[in-house]
């Protein structure tokens, strides 16, 4: 078995909170859909409940770009979304993006922060097999993201080993 | 309620709602990302699926996240 079939599951979430956000401002500024976008004391509906939130959320899932069980592609993917990886060219028409372009939106981020009060994590979320090895994020990058500032959350865990069944003459 | 620990929910709470683990584990981090919650936060799991915060309030639910 390798490292990657010993993943379950894994992805990466983004999200932008505070009282005073405003969802369309936050996928204005960051180009990209949310997985799910919603102000201080809109209600919602999940589907099956409605919720009234206590306060602003705008977050991405990398779930929804990709099925990898590479942990590794789809925090890439997540920096891609907040301008510490330059965007490729994802069609003939969107040109790719510059290091200068990609350099102004995380700045432009950090500032939009700052100014509207809000907060930014990055959660890494993994789920593996009993003897999998959980995932090691590099310092440099949760360092970097502390700076503009965005938060780095874990949530790592493994299946539990299966417990073997005692039989009734050890009973 | 089927679990209100701090920890990730052991595999009878997904066998409880008839998941695999690593569903009701996806299906945890999202409610809690939907209500700007971190891992450590503690949340409380209903056998019916639903999900509320330490004060009553639903904030999710399972089945609508898998």
């Amino acid at each position: 078995m390798t490292k990657s079939d010993q993943t379950l599951k894994t992805f990466v979430t983004f999200r932008i909170a505070g009282d005073g956000l405003v969802p369309d401002e936050v996928t204005e500024l960051l180009k990209v859909p949310p997985a799910h976008a919603h102000a201080k004391g809109v209600r919602y509906s999940t589907g099956r409940v409605e919720i009234l939130p206590t306060t602003g959320v705008w977050f991405f899932s990398t779930d929804r770009l990709s099925i990898s069980k590479n942990w590794v592609e789809h925090l890439a993917l997540a920096l891609v979304v907040i301008g510490l990886v330059q965007r490729p060219q994802l069609s003939p028409s969107l040109p790719a993006e510059g290091e200068l372009e990609s350099v102004s939106r995380v700045l432009a981020l950090g500032r939009f922060l700052q100014q509207k009060g809000l907060t930014a994590t990055l959660s890494v979320f993994w789920h593996g097999a009993p003897q999998a090895t959980e995932p090691q994020i590099p310092n440099q990058i949760t360092d970097f993201l502390r700076l503009i500032p965005i938060q780095i959350e874990t949530d790592f865990d493994r299946d539990e080993v299966a417990s073997p069944r005692r039989s009734r003459a050890a009973a | 309620m089927i679990w209100d620990k701090r920890r990730n929910p052991t595999k009878h709470v997904s066998d409880a709602l008839g998941i695999d683990r690593w569903q009701l584990r996806t299906a945890i981090h999202k409610i809690k990302a939907r209500n700007n919650l971190g891992p450590v936060d503690r949340i409380i799991i209903h056998s019916d699926g639903k999900a509320t915060d330490t004060n009553g309030n639903e904030i999710g639910d399972i089945y609508d996240e898998i």
